[in-house]
């Protein structure tokens, strides 16, 4: 869901999920949107048939006053569907998606999408909930970023955002939006895997096989007579410890607690 | 050629009754039992036809003075040329057990699976015109005697134990077999086999009659060593059976140790199926033993069904690729170069196969042969020759079909990992490059397979022929 358009920042998914914890822990400081900011939620548009609202969070000045109100009306078609909200912010220390989860969660209790130009971490990400997410998958969420962070680079924030909503509608309303290099890069892997596959199964099916030893020593006459004396043993030498071996014994002794201190390494 | 006592026609050997048998007056009679049998089992020599291709030079013999219209070597449909000739008898003979019917059966099982092969394989007359061919095979009989001293190790639960051991070896194998003609690839031998020896009989041209030979033209002496460690492979397998667990250090010179000897060596007549085709300079046989049905094909690939049969398949692993998550532009950069290095180690492996099979450096017989006509001397295990020019032109070969594919991998990765641009398009501009030079490698590893499923047109040895024929 997110897409880069400055310097990137790859984080595991452990990671993540630490971090996560630790933002639960940081929560009650609050350090999310409004907090951080000092901003009050006030949204622009609130559908009358459905009371979802459409919201622009402009915290690092980004759209003029006009354009925050053409993004605003932009985004009233989703109000139909669900709440909506643009952030801009500089959510210094933490993740994108850290910030976008936690400001959905703060400003949305329902269905709804937010839309987060991340300026701390060059990114924009789009986070969706509820109902909406039902139609805007991850994957959708990954094509649409990848159609527009190309304004958001040449710091067209409006049209960057304006585009995201855009599409969206498109998916809500039951429509396709373009992924041509989707379609291009899916088209070429394909034709790669068919060309591996057949590959395969002509090696596979051309494979001539060799009779199996038994079947040879069957074809010809043998007389074997070994006459084997015992084994004796001329030397002996006791084995050394190893320390993988060691430590396998470590750990049978010591059960389940042992296995977690090795996890810690 | 075995003529009928009741009417004169010519018989020829039925394979169902193992008998002669004249398919003018449906008479049938014991091998033993035909007057002229008496007088051929007492010769050394006997009376043939034997059948040169003016194409590549390469001689079938029969009993019968028919002319045939096909080489079995080259796959060429030209008039052989017929000579009356006398040749050698060979000692032992394993008659054919298994029918035309029966082998034109196993060859289209066997072929039913390869659904890229071209049209004509499974061609009703392309598979009439599989032929009964007797081969020329050396049967050698082995001997091991003597006490052998061993020493190996046994790994108990605290000790390493070292061990000596005092075997007395008394071992006979009769029957081991080498090919003995050199235009019969050891391989295709090797994936027939095996011949069951216990069922040879003497020699005798009656079990010819109908069928075809090839010539011998391998000394035996040329497999004295192989025989010689294919017996004492069987061998270290038995002493390891008597002394279980134990890793056992068996000297470097076996043979002295065991006391190998070969005591016999015997020329024999086995029977194959043998059916060629033909396109361009290259050929593919299927060979099928003619005693136990065990086959070997050569199958190569029509290029044109392989490619429409890639882009079928393509269509629902597009389909499939469509319901997955959208693959990013950096992680398609990365799939398409494992791909990519991917083919290119299928392509190395290929080269390497190809190269041997080409310079037939793993054919024994047919090394010997180049060895006797380079040297003039015959009977001795020959060292295979690689080919500089050979080598070269694979070297050549890989620098054309391969280094742009290992360049533009090496781009793709340097801008994925280490350059990481903002934009997705240097990401897709390289993903697709990759993609496309896998393409490309593909089709060189198609025509690759091609070469290795398939086999050059047979040159046989001090005769003209080949691509170099007039």
């Amino acid at each position: 869901m997110n897409r880069f358009f400055g310097k990137s920042q790859s984080k595991g998914m452990g990671k993540v999920v630490i971090l996560c914890l630790l933002c639960l822990c940081l929560f009650p400081i609050g350090v999310w949107g409004e907090e951080l900011y000092g901003y009050t939620y006030d949204p622009y548009y609130e559908n009358p048939d459905t009371g979802y609202t459409a919201t622009v969070f402009d915290y690092e000045d980004l759209l003029t006053d006009e354009e925050e109100e053409k993004l605003a009306e932009d985004m009233e078609g989703i109000t139909a569907y669900g709440n909506a909200a643009f952030v801009s912010a500089y959510p210094e220390g933490y993740s994108s998606r850290e910030f976008a989860e936690n400001n959905y969660s703060q400003y949305f209790k329902e269905s709804g999408t937010l839309f987060l130009i991340d300026m701390y971490n060059r990114k924009i990400w789009l986070y969706n909930g509820g109902e909406i997410e039902k139609t805007i998958t991850p994957s959708y969420s990954d094509s649409i970023t990848d159609n527009v962070y190309s304004y958001a680079s040449d710091g067209d924030y409006y049209t960057c955002a304006s585009e995201a909503f855009r599409q969206e509608t498109i998916l809500l309303e039951g429509g396709k939006i373009a992924q041509p290099m989707k379609w291009i890069s899916a088209g070429l892997l394909a034709l790669i895997l068919a060309f591996l596959i057949n590959y395969l199964i002509v090696r596979g099916t051309s494979k001539n096989k060799k009779s199996k030893e038994d079947v040879l020593i069957n074809a010809i006459a043998v007389a074997a007579a070994i006459t084997a004396g015992g084994a004796i043993v001329t030397s002996r030498r006791r084995k050394t410890r190893s320390s993988s071996s060691s430590s396998s014994r470590g750990g049978g002794g010591g059960g389940g607690g042992f296995s977690g201190g090795g996890h810690s390494f | 050629m075995y003529r009928c006592v009741n009417c004169g026609a010519g018989m020829r050997f039925d394979i169902a009754s193992q008998q002669l048998h004249c398919d003018y007056c449906d008479a049938s009679m014991a091998v033993a039992d035909h007057p002229d049998e008496r007088v051929a089992s007492e010769e050394d020599m006997f009376d043939v036809t034997v059948f040169c291709c003016p194409q590549c030079g390469g001689e079938l013999m029969s009993t019968e003075n028919a002319a045939t219209d096909f080489c079995s070597y080259c796959g060429a449909s030209v008039i052989l040329e017929g000579r009356i000739g006398k040749e050698k008898s060979p000692d032992l003979v394993i008659p054919f057990l298994k029918t035309k019917e029966e082998c034109q059966e196993i060859y289209k099982k066997k072929i039913h699976s390869a659904i890229f092969l071209p049209k004509e394989f499974k061609d009703p007359d392309h598979i009439d015109k599989i032929r009964g061919i007797y081969l020329p095979y050396w049967v050698y009989d082995v001997k091991q005697q003597g006490d052998v001293s061993l020493t190996g190790t046994r790994e108990t639960s605290k000790y390493t134990e070292y061990l000596k051991m005092d075997c007395h070896i008394d071992n006979d194998y009769d029957g081991v077999t080498r090919d003995a003609s050199s235009a019969f690839d050891d391989r295709i031998s090797d994936f027939i086999a095996p011949f069951n020896t216990k069922s040879m009989r003497p020699f005798t041209p009656a079990y010819l009659a109908g069928f075809f030979a090839d010539i011998s033209d391998v000394s035996g002496d040329v497999y004295n060593e192989s025989v010689k460690n294919e017996t004492n492979k069987r061998t270290e397998k038995q002493i390891d059976s008597q002394y279980p667990g134990a890793s056992i250090n068996y000297p470097p010179d076996e043979s002295a140790a065991f006391g190998t000897e070969i005591t016999s060596m015997k020329s024999a007549m086995f029977p194959v199926w043998f059916l060629s085709w033909r396109r361009d300079d290259r050929v593919a046989y299927a060979v099928i033993n003619g005693e136990t049905g065990k086959i070997c094909t050569d199958l190569p690939v029509d290029k044109k069904k392989y490619y429409l049969g890639s882009v079928l398949l393509a269509i629902p692993i597009f389909l499939l690729l469509s319901f997955l998550p959208t693959i990013r532009a950096t992680t398609l950069v990365t799939v398409s170069s494992i791909l990519s290095v991917g083919t290119m180690l299928i392509y190395a492996v290929n080269s390497r196969t190809v190269y041997r099979r080409e310079e037939h450096l793993d054919d024994l017989g047919y090394q010997a042969k180049l060895a006797e006509e380079r040297e003039g001397e015959a009977g001795s295990a020959p060292v295979p020759v690689e080919h500089a020019e050979a080598k070269k032109k694979v070297k050549s070969d890989a620098v054309k079909e391969i280094v742009p594919s290992v360049i533009v991998t090496i781009i793709a990765l340097l801008v994925r990992f280490l350059i990481k641009p903002v934009s997705d398009i240097p990401y897709y501009a390289c993903a697709i490059a990759v993609l496309l030079c896998s393409c490309y490698v593909f089709t060189v590893l198609i025509k690759k397979y091609n070469v290795f499923a398939t086999r050059p047109l047979p040159e046989f040895h001090n005769r003209k022929g080949g691509e170099n024929y007039e």
